[in-house]
């Protein structure tokens, strides 16, 4: 399953390491490298993908739901400034920063506890499951994303321009809330990254529709003059969200995970003894 | 001389082998730093080397170790949040408690809005058109005049909004939404830029191209039915002024643009425009040029400011100029009263509701849940490889 080369550059030369993927000058650093280091990348990797699945099908299936009510002539929903800053600006960011810094254990008990590696091998954060429910919730989040709004203003007089607005802010809102919902480890830069990003988000959605060349000049402002618009925003993100959270929360009860029970031990400070079973390698001192 | 300096090499490596041998923590930390750098052991190797070769014993060893920084160490004072059973159900009951009260007062709001919807595009034409109604439509001669009668429900307030509602009108389509010239509309100085405004772009008349003013199929296809209303023998007084968007009016159609050329080619599509008024005052071009975002949408056409009682009867003489009947269309005539959630629309305060209903549920069952299957907290008889030895 592995598909890493490690060379040990040492007495005997570096052919081993001009080979390699990764070097290093003594076997005791595969400890590290292998515990430590790839339980950390493939939890990344692994959330980082479905995490990146999900933003892009959101965003596109919103456009896709509208499309359905333009007499199928694919007008985009969002306007077109906002559809290239979505991935651009609004959103990636906070997808770098979280997929570089997240730690979801800390380095001393992964060194301690061996068998947490485990999680890995059994493909405990990407899997062909996972892949399919992280796309229905997708469905679900776009559906409501699209269908509040749509429901809400059916047989009023609101405008193109302002309605995209309103689907752009609510899609960015809620693509950054998901990740801050999963983000595991707070730092300083996660929380300037996700909501700066927000931030960044309002500010380009004002200084778009301030331009007089563009066609939805002036949307956002007539549509933050609507009480509907703030209670869209809000009940969306709740709505889309909820099912996700429930389902989380349930599973963590009730078939948690060795990680999850990891992180609680760390956090509320149980002694993680082992009972009975005897573990081959000793752990390292740390 | 030479077997004193030998003793010192030997004593030299021997201190290095077994500072090597100990893992201290910054020396762990340097590895690590290495072992995520292809070559940073490389250079700590020579810089050993260079130690052992030189043979003098520094005081202070040439360290070629990268700064130590809680970035790059990943150890940024961090906060690690894990949702216990209490946040949980905290969570689900703060959102049923703030959604429940909104979703009253939403609903409570729509309730309050008093809407009068009166549909006259099949009853406004004349028997004896019926069945041919687009031809009826479409010819200028004949009468288009309708008189109905319509019942207030309950008491209307000013200001009370008169919106024609059209359906299955699609503004939102993708060629008839670029089909217009933002420039043109601000400007007289751009009046030959109608690239985007193809076919109704020029008029063909004599061999000579003159452009229209305002171009495009959005403006051509301009809403014209109007409507009188005649309460108790007296006229409502419609206020056609300030129906439009301030921003529109300032900045987005010029002042100094007035209409040119307009409704002369060949096919009729709506409306025509008076051209001695700029379009800037055109308001009903102005509201009509906010492209609509769904299929059935209702645009403003005056505002009343005089109240209307329970059970009033209102008289409607109205011109149905319109051509929806070519495509299925359905127009509509509403007046309505607002409130600070818009028009009369239930979905939200319903959509609330649900919502907060549900998690009030969801809170309740994971109550349940933590009482009747609860898990210690970090509880080490729930990992995997002691669950095995348990079982």
């Amino acid at each position: 399953m592995a598909d890493v080369g490690i060379g040990i550059s040492g007495q005997e030369g570096r052919q081993a390491v001009m080979a390699s993927d990764f070097a290093m000058g003594q076997f005791r650093f595969l400890v590290p490298l292998l515990l430590v280091h790839g339980h950390w990348n493939y939890q990344r990797m692994g959330y980082m993908i479905l995490y990146n699945f999900y933003r892009n099908a959101v965003f596109v299936l919103v456009l896709f739901w509208y499309v359905l009510f333009t007499g199928f002539t694919l007008t985009t929903a969002i306007t077109e400034w906002s559809s290239v800053l979505y991935s651009v600006l609004y959103t990636s960011v906070p997808t770098i920063v979280i997929a570089i810094l997240d730690k979801d254990l800390s380095r001393r008990s992964l060194l301690t506890y061996p068998q947490l590696y485990g999680d890995g091998q059994r493909q405990e954060s990407y899997s062909s499951t996972l892949f399919w429910l992280t796309i229905a919730d997708t469905l679900w989040q776009s559906i409501v994303v699209f269908y509040v709004p749509f429901f809400a203003y059916w047989k009023s007089d609101i405008d193109g321009s302002s309605l995209g607005d309103l689907w752009t802010l609510t899609v960015v809102f809620l693509v950054n809330i998901h990740l801050a919902m999963d983000v595991i480890r707070w730092t300083w830069i996660s929380d300037a990254s996700i909501w700066g990003s927000i931030i960044a988000t309002c500010i380009c959605v004002i200084i778009i529709d301030v331009i007089p060349m563009l066609p939805g000049y002036w949307a956002i402002f007539d549509l933050v003059s609507k009480g509907s618009f703030w209670i869209c925003l809000l009940g969306i993100q709740i709505a889309a969200l909820f099912p996700r959270f429930g389902i989380k929360m349930f599973i963590q009860h009730c078939k948690p995970s060795d990680i999850q029970i990891a992180r609680e031990a760390d956090k509320f400070g149980n002694s993680m003894e082992l009972t009975g079973q005897e573990i081959e390698m000793n752990p390292s001192r740390r | 001389m030479f077997f004193g300096y030998l003793l010192r090499l030997r004593r030299n490596l021997q201190l290095l082998v077994i500072e090597k041998l100990k893992p201290p923590a910054d020396l762990l930390n340097a590895s690590a730093v290495q072992s995520s750098a292809a070559d940073g052991l490389v250079v700590a190797d020579d810089a050993v080397m260079n130690e052992v070769t030189n043979g003098a014993s520094k005081s202070k060893r040439i360290s070629k170790k990268p700064q130590y920084s809680r970035f790059t160490q990943q150890e940024l004072p961090a906060w690690k949040p894990i949702l216990t059973p209490g946040w949980v159900i905290t969570s689900f009951l703060a959102i049923a408690f703030l959604f429940i009260p909104i979703g009253l007062v939403s609903l409570f709001a729509s309730e309050r809005v008093v809407e009068i919807v009166y549909r006259y595009d099949q009853d406004c034409v004349p028997e004896m058109y019926r069945g041919n109604v687009t031809a009826y439509i479409q010819n200028s001669l004949t009468n288009k005049t309708c008189i109905e009668n319509i019942t207030v429900p309950k008491r209307m307030d000013p200001p009370i909004y008169v919106y024609y509602l059209l359906d299955n009108f699609y503004q939102n389509h993708r060629r008839y939404v670029k089909s217009r010239s933002d420039k043109q509309l601000r400007s007289a100085a751009y009046e030959f830029s109608t690239k985007e405004c193809e076919p109704e772009a020029r008029l063909n008349k004599s061999r000579v191209s003159l452009p229209i003013v305002p171009c495009g199929l959005i403006a051509w296809s301009l809403f014209n039915d109007t409507y009188n209303l005649i309460m108790k023998e007296k006229v409502l007084d419609i206020n056609k002024k300030g129906i439009a968007w301030k921003s529109d009016t300032k900045v987005k159609f010029g002042s100094n643009v007035y209409p040119k050329n307009f409704q002369s080619n060949d096919l009729i599509g709506g409306g025509k425009l008076n051209e001695s008024i700029p379009l800037s005052e055109q308001e009903d071009l102005i509201v009509w040029m906010r492209t609509a975002a769904l299929p059935t949408f209702r645009k403003l056409y005056g505002k009343i400011n005089t109240s209307l009682e329970a059970h009033d009867t209102i008289t409607v003489v109205l011109e149905n100029n319109y051509n929806t009947y070519s495509f299925g269309g359905q127009k509509k005539l509403v007046l309505s009263t607002t409130s600070w959630i818009g028009g009369k629309n239930d979905f939200l305060g319903i959509a609330y509701l649900t919502v907060g209903g549900i998690c009030l549920f969801m809170a309740l069952n994971f109550i349940l849940l933590y009482v009747f299957k609860p898990r210690p907290l970090g509880d080490p008889s729930y990992l995997s490889w002691n669950r095995k030895t348990v079982n």
